[in-house]
């Protein structure tokens, strides 16, 4: 059922605000939304600003930010690697960032400046994504990216436990598990400022790469026989799964399963096509994370829930599903 | 007649080994040329030397020019033919002509000409009532047409096809022949890896028998299948 591009981007378009909407009204306490919007205005400062402006926007477009960039890496990853089952959590590129920012912690970086972390996460989501597309690019069949991506998740985890294990400080190991479970909660416009700009830039490396998987769906020695680039492909790629995978990671810890689930929801709509795949999953992903975000607010549950749990419990079913639905 | 292809001395080596030894090779436009010999000696390999696919030494006119002249020159249809994004027959061919050929073009009249030339392309090889189905749906010989289909978009002179009856039962085999020897009586040249060496001879018209990298033999299918030229090209 492809849609006119049009209608389906203003469709997208009101569901988001209305999302956002939603983001900012629901929660533990109840404000009125709009008299804490202006508030500023006039120069005050009620509790129902503060719980606004401080608490609920930078949350509410941190989880925009979260979807809108994994859904991108997990688009441009399945693009790329010709399989539906690819996603940054998937192959491995998340739980290396959380490594990285883990790693930042345990050896003391994080203390010496705000940004050691992100160029941590960054790091190691980058070697993550390099190592997952060199060993594939040899690899035959389509389930070995997947066995690939679980022994480049497992060996990040297997580092991440050693470190929460030798780790003797509380704080550091309450830290460590903040990573690995993912959560947008104590999230503050810094994190905002830092993630944004390196998932827009991400986002224009992986944009750029559309119609080389285009072209890549008839195969890499076909696309390269009618001109594409292959090894730009692969750097556009590269690069842009490491900038938006390592910045998110950095800030809200490990959110599985966005980049999975969205290309497949996405994908009747447009055709199959991975252009437009790559095109309409962000904006459906950060909606996605944006719903997740206000269930775990309304779920009845004595502390919060965090986004990653949520969304592994609702993604992993899905993978499941799509992995059996692959052998017949 | 106008060579279509022209090698002189091509080479491949791989780790040391030569895949394809010094190779110098005319082909006229309109020829259809079957590759043949032992799985290994080096049928696909020449093939992807010969359009610049894979590195190798020697001079090939193809292979020589800059990536988008080589896809204006040559189409390539390749032996693996597993599609991952289920798209319809029309959207697949509609990648190249969007991609390749109509790239620099304004959108003015883009997607008629671009539904122009997928239709002109499913006529040619049969396939127009396709053209609607999703790749997932296509038999192993539909999906092969469908794919010449797609090369043929590209309106170069020269088609190569690795292995096109591959994974094909007789039916399609002789379908996806006749296919190629009416594209080679429009003019168009045609060179093919097969491994049906005795279904394929009557649609082809020439042969090049094919062994540990080295052309041994050339000329009509008739004469490479005699007893003497098959167990040269077969035997070791």
């Amino acid at each position: 059922m492809p849609l006119d591009p049009r209608k389906l981007s203003s469709f997208i378009l009101i569901l988001l605000v209305i999302g956002s909407y939603a983001s900012l009204q629901i929660g533990h306490v109840e404000i009125d939304l709009f008299a804490a919007i202006i508030s500023p205005l006039y120069g005050e400062t009620t509790p129902d600003a503060i719980i606004l402006w401080d608490l609920r926007m930078p949350r509410t477009l941190m989880c925009l930010i979260v979807g809108f960039g994994l859904g991108m890496a997990g688009a441009g990853l399945q693009g790329f690697l010709r399989n539906p089952l690819a996603e940054p959590s998937v192959v491995g590129i998340s739980s290396a960032a959380a490594l990285g920012a883990v790693l930042s912690i345990g050896l003391g970086f994080s203390a010496l400046g705000l940004y050691y972390t992100p160029a941590f996460s960054l790091g190691f989501a980058a070697i993550a994504s390099w190592a997952l597309i060199k060993l594939t690019s040899k690899a035959a069949s389509k389930h070995s990216v997947i066995l690939i991506g679980v022994g480049i998740s497992s060996l990040s985890g297997a580092f991440t436990t050693l470190i929460l294990s030798l780790s003797e400080n509380p704080f550091a190991i309450n830290e460590i598990v903040f990573w690995m479970l993912g959560s947008v909660t104590d999230v503050s416009y810094h994190h905002v400022l830092m993630s944004a700009p390196l998932v827009m830039l991400g986002s224009f490396f992986l944009l750029r790469a559309a119609n080389g998987l285009d072209l890549l769906t008839l195969g890499e020695e076909t696309a390269t026989s009618i001109g594409a680039n292959i090894p730009k492909l692969r750097r556009d790629i590269l690069v842009g799964t490491a900038l938006t995978v390592g910045s998110i990671t950095s800030v809200v810890g490990i959110v599985g399963f966005v980049g999975l689930v969205t290309p497949h929801i996405v994908r009747p709509f447009v055709k199959h096509e991975p252009r437009k795949t790559l095109i309409w999953t962000p904006p459906i992903a950060a909606l996605l994370v944006l719903i997740s975000d206000i269930a775990i607010r309304l779920l009845p549950t004595a502390s919060e829930i965090k986004l990653g749990v949520l969304t592994a419990l609702l993604g992993t079913p899905f993978f499941l599903y799509l992995v059996s639905k692959q052998r017949n | 007649m106008p060579h279509s292809i022209k090698t002189s001395n091509l080479s491949v080596t791989l780790n040391g080994a030569q895949l394809v030894q010094p190779t110098t090779l005319s082909v006229n436009s309109g020829e259809a040329v079957g590759i043949i010999g032992l799985n290994g000696a080096g049928k696909s390999t020449l093939m992807k030397a010969i359009i610049g696919l894979i590195p190798h030494q020697g001079f090939s006119n193809i292979s020589s020019q800059n990536s988008e002249d080589r896809a204006r020159l040559s189409a390539w249809v390749p032996q693996t033919r597993e599609i991952v994004w289920d798209v319809s027959v029309e959207t697949l061919l509609g990648f190249t002509l969007r991609n390749f050929r109509y790239q620099n073009e304004s959108n003015v009249n883009l997607s008629d000409k671009i539904n122009f030339s997928i239709k002109d392309a499913l006529l040619a090889t049969n396939t127009s009532k396709l053209s609607n189905r999703n790749i997932g749906s296509l038999s192993g010989g539909e999906l092969t047409s469908v794919l010449i289909a797609r090369a043929l978009v590209q309106q170069t002179s020269t088609i190569f096809l690795d292995e096109p009856l591959a994974s094909l039962d007789p039916v399609q085999k002789i379908s996806v022949l006749s296919l190629i020897q009416e594209l080679s009586k429009t003019g168009i040249t045609v060179i093919a890896s097969l491994h049906d060496v005795e279904i394929a001879q009557s649609y082809f018209t020439r042969f090049l028998g094919i062994k540990a990298g080295k052309v041994v033999a050339d000329g009509s299918p008739n004469r490479l299948l005699s007893k003497n030229h098959f167990k040269e090209i077969f035997l070791c």
